[in-house]
Order: C-alpha cells, then structure tokens, then sequence
C-alpha cells in the first residue's frame, strides 16, 4: 500500500524554527526549573506564529509567553461558575497523610502555637473581633472529599473539614459585594481570593484532614480550602483575613505565577 | 530566564518528553542531577523527628514506588517489617532494569519520606541500594496491614 504524504497544514511555518537555539545551550536544559515551565502556555511553533514575534528575542517571548498566561487566567476567571461544584470523592479514596508543600523545606516549618493564635480580621467587616482556636473549631463544621491539584502536576484526593467560608464571612458582618479576600499566613505567605470563589458553597476554612484536627506541617490551626483553586491557593497557618477592595499582591504573584489560577 | 524557558518549550514540543522533577518554590533553578547531602553527624531518627513523621497505615505503603533523588522508581515496597531490635524496615524490590532482575533490599524508616502516594528515598541514595544486601525474613516480623507507624514527610 502506497504511503501517503500528509498535505501541507496550512499552519505550519513556511521556514522551520531555528534549532540553532538548543545546540548552543544545551547545558541549560539541564537545569530545567519545572515549575517555571508550567507557568507558560505556548510552545515554540505556536509562538512562531505570533506576527512578529521573534523567537530568538527573550524580551519577545517573554512578553509572549506573559500574554497568553495572564489571557488564559482571564478566561478562566470569566467562564468560572459560581454555583458549579467540583467533583467530590469517597473516604476509601483519602490519601493519609496528604503530600505535604510550601516554598521552603519541611525542616523549616514553624509550628504555630495553638494556644497563642487568633485569626486577626481587618478591612471591610463590621465585627472585627479575633477568633481563638477554640471559638472557631467550636462553629459548625463541613466536610470536603475534594481532588487537591498543584501547579507542579501532582494531585491527591483529601479530606477536609472546617467551617463554611460564606457563612463565616456573613456572621462577621464581611462586605460580600468587596472584590478580594486575602489571607496572611504565619510564615509570611500572602494569598488572596476574588469573592466569587471565596462565596463558592466548597470554600471552607479547614481545622480537620480525616476527621483529625490538621496536623502543624497542613496548616495548623487553620487553613483554606477551596475546590477551584489550584493548590498554592489554599494558604495555610492563616494568622488573618482582609476584606477589600484593593488587589492584594500575593507571595507567588510576584514569583510571576498567574492570579486566578482556577481549575 | 525567557531563552531557558524556550528551550525547554522547544524540548518538550520537538520529543514529547514529560517534564521530570518538581522546583523548589522561590528558587530560580534546581538541578536535575541533584547531588545527595552529604552526611551530617545527626542520627537517622532525629533526621527523621526533623520532618513531622505523621501517621500511616502500613498497608497504605504496600506498593508505594520508592523514588531517588531524580525521582526515578528504585522499586516499591513490597512488605514492612519489624527486626528483633525494633526497627522498621521498608523492604523494597530494588531493581534497576525496569522492575526487571529485582531483589529485595530492607530500608529504615528514618530515610525516607512519603509524598502522599510515593516515597522519597532521601536519606538513602542510590548507591546505597546497589550495594545493600539482598534481604531475607530472618527473624524479622512483617507488621500488618492495619497498624498504624509514623513516616516523615517531604516535598519535591
């Protein structure tokens, strides 16, 4: 049988991309930092597409790479569904203990004295009074068994408890109709949501994994735990909560990872 | 920092290689070849106290890979046992032909790490595992699925 030749795409490049690029810096794929891969979107073709976009150039595909990131959290962010849930899971699918992250080594976490700790609150609510351990693990509690995605590739299925976010800001006397809620952490991890996805009915401020109070290196005593998110979002050792209207900068915004960062 | 990143692009666009290893948060690069620690003159156990050993049901570890440095599979665990001393050993079917060839080589608790449904083999490189002896039961008692021991955690 006589092999056929796949016709021309129309998308492909009429000259092929220069591989010059690879040859010269070889050494450097070795030292690939993965989650910077992750942050881009685009692939080398795809970029040669781009009208005008010289490939050889890095302020040009930077800026390209930056483009079709930041357009792919916006789209994100506008075709989120506020009442949709995410698929939930059965207690055999728990993984115990739950993989364990941050942006320093497990050696270096610092438990947080439970009997020391109160969620601060600031900004846009009425009753700004803080809460200790006790008071917030006393209110009523849901349970998630949700699928935990990271930026890295890795996932689990955990289990969460703790209390509903929305209610929790509306016994607070919070401004619902603010823009952002961001969260401080005691390591010095800032992290913040928009309202919808901090309204969504699986946001939960968490004090349980299975069933047990969260263990120091997940977050205790409190931690986020949303379902759309993507797991850098679910700040951990949440010292206080803001209420506002002014976009909070967030620890991995800044590392230039994108915002929205739904799933 | 953007010529890296398409080079990387270019990589993976031109051989559909997955891309391997996790970053460390923050920093700006990690070697894919990261060399072991070298040994300090803490114990294995006050490593391993250093890591927040949490809860594990052991029969959660049966099958678990066992992962190096470059998180390429040693080989899984295939039982947990208790020697006559009060060890845990993880006894892991070491093999570096693909799972090919295997033999099983016992691993202390105190090296390793668990990343949720893998396990990192950090304080045991290798090397370490070419060389061990090929284990056997002895007078070593398996501890059952249900009991519940402690294993540090770790991150990629």
């Amino acid at each position: 049988m006589a092999i056929r030749t796949p016709s021309r795409s129309i998308f492909r490049p009429r000259r092929p991309v220069d591989q010059g690029i690879l040859n010269a810096n070889r050494s450097l794929v070795e030292t690939i930092n993965r989650r910077n891969v992750l942050r881009g979107s685009l692939s080398l073709g795809a970029l040669t597409l781009l009208t005008g976009c010289n490939v050889t150039e890095n302020d040009h595909v930077q800026s390209a790479l930056r483009a079709v990131s930041a357009w792919n959290d916006k789209v994100q962010s506008v075709i989120f569904r506020p009442g949709h849930l995410a698929p939930t899971y059965t207690e055999a699918d728990v993984v115990k203990p739950p993989r364990f992250n941050a942006y320093y080594d497990i050696e270096e976490v610092k438990p947080v004295d439970g009997s020391a700790w109160k969620l601060e609150l600031s900004g846009r609510i009425e009753n700004k009074k803080p809460w200790t351990v006790q008071e917030i693990y006393a209110l009523p509690e849901e349970e998630l068994i949700i699928r935990h995605i990271c930026v890295e590739g890795w996932d689990y299925i955990g289990q969460w408890s703790g209390v509903n976010f929305r209610a929790f800001l509306e016994r607070i006397g919070a401004d619902i109709s603010a823009k952002y809620i961001a969260f401080h952490c005691a390591d010095g991890y800032v992290e913040s949501l928009d309202m919808p996805t901090a309204l969504h009915p699986q946001t939960i401020l968490a004090t349980k994994y299975a069933k047990e109070p969260i263990t120091d290196p997940f977050g205790f005593p409190l931690r986020l735990r949303t379902s759309t998110k993507l797991g850098f979002k679910n700040a951990k050792w949440i010292v206080a909560i803001e209420v506002t209207n002014s976009f909070p900068e967030t620890y991995y915004g800044k590392e230039g990872f994108n915002w929205f960062s739904g799933i | 920092m953007a010529r890296t990143t398409l080079i990387v692009l270019a990589v993976l666009a031109s051989t559909g290689l997955a891309t391997v290893g996790n970053a460390a948060a923050g920093e700006p690069q990690l070697a894919l070849a990261q060399a072991a620690e070298p040994a300090t003159s803490e114990s294995p156990e006050t490593r391993m106290n250093r890591r927040f050993p949490q809860k594990v049901r052991v029969g959660h570890l049966i099958g678990l890979p066992m992962l190096d440095d470059n998180d390429v599979t040693l080989g899984t665990v295939q039982k947990v046992v208790r020697t006559p001393e009060g060890k845990i050993e993880l006894i892991v079917d070491y093999s570096k032909w693909f799972g090919w060839f295997g033999r099983p080589v016992a691993v202390p608790i105190e090296v390793v790490a668990i990343l949720a449904r893998q396990i990192a083999s950090i304080d045991m490189p290798r090397q370490d595992y070419e060389t061990a002896p090929t284990w056997s039961q002895g007078k070593a008692v398996t501890i059952a699925d249900d009991e519940i021991i402690r294993i540090a955690v770790t991150r990629r």
